[in-house]
């Protein structure tokens, strides 16, 4: 699968990380991303839409992205969710790995390792 | 533990790379509560516990998240409370990641709180506030340890 032709979901309360990685992931070309705020919103949205890939903040109001990202995991085992957080420690990287996600960057994330995560799932489904 | 100068060792840092390379640190004070008139504050948990916040004149804060976000801002409403925001989450995680590297201390964030419509925030034992001089102006931030 082409990079442009991904479906992502990009669940963060912040505004500016918002931005950074819509940016990020619009200079590699992808065209279909949606945007939530918090780990519900994640959870709905996975459910509605089955995007090819999610980043998930952690902290977040309402429900954490550990939360979020083991729910999600549970509805489909084959999600694949990259953690985007600011708190890249190795319990929160155990915990996020535990609750299915396949990859962790720490914020601020370049677009080399955005990059790198789209190829990871367009290659994957080659 | 008290790791209030760790924390600014690297907040200045974090201010360095972030926002901008001209900074001064200014003496630390001691307070005895969380001044009023934050505009943001985020809790942090588990085997090291503390209040981080941060204060300024909202000029210098609209400055100031124009600095860090590079996005054009000319006057001081919620956004620039979300960008403070964003900042403060981005040093706190960091210094979180380098608190579990180097000694093993396992904490986590709380999301970040608007502090300014809410109750008053309630304070630890120690309290300092930081402030830090840009060439627009002084913001404070502060931490309060448990």
């Amino acid at each position: 699968m082409d990079i442009s032709d991904l479906k992502i979901l990009i669940c963060d309360d912040s505004l500016l990380a918002r931005k950074n990685l819509r940016d990020g992931l619009k200079g590699l070309g992808c065209k279909n991303i949606t945007e939530v705020f918090d780990g519900q919103a994640a959870i709905d949205a996975y459910i509605n839409d089955r995007p090819d890939i999610v980043f998930l903040d952690i902290v977040m109001p309402v429900k954490d992205g550990i939360t979020a990202a083991r729910e999600i995991c549970e509805s489909d085992p084959d999600a694949y969710i990259v953690m985007v957080s600011s708190v890249g420690t190795q319990v929160h990287l155990r915990e996020a790995i535990k609750a299915g996600a396949k990859d962790f960057l720490q914020k601020p994330a370049t677009p080399e390792q955005i990059k790198n995560a789209l190829e990871h799932i367009s290659g994957g489904e080659e | 533990m008290a790791r209030q100068a760790d924390y600014q060792t690297e907040l200045m840092y974090n201010l360095n790379r972030f926002v901008d390379d001209n900074i001064t640190s200014r003496p630390v004070e001691t307070v005895p509560g969380i001044p009023e008139g934050c505009h943001i504050a985020q809790g942090i948990t588990g085997d090291y516990i503390a209040i981080s916040a941060l204060y300024a004149e909202p000029e210098v804060l609209t400055l100031f998240a124009a600095k860090y976000s590079k996005i054009e801002l000319d006057h001081y409403d919620e956004i620039i409370n979300e960008l403070a925001a964003d900042f403060l989450n981005l040093h706190n995680g960091l210094f979180l990641v380098n608190l579990s590297e180097t000694e093993n201390v396992e904490s986590t964030l709380t999301p970040p709180v608007s502090a300014s419509s809410g109750e008053p925030l309630k304070a630890y034992s120690d309290t300092y506030v930081m402030p830090f001089d840009f060439s627009f102006g002084t913001v404070n931030f502060v931490l309060s340890e448990k």
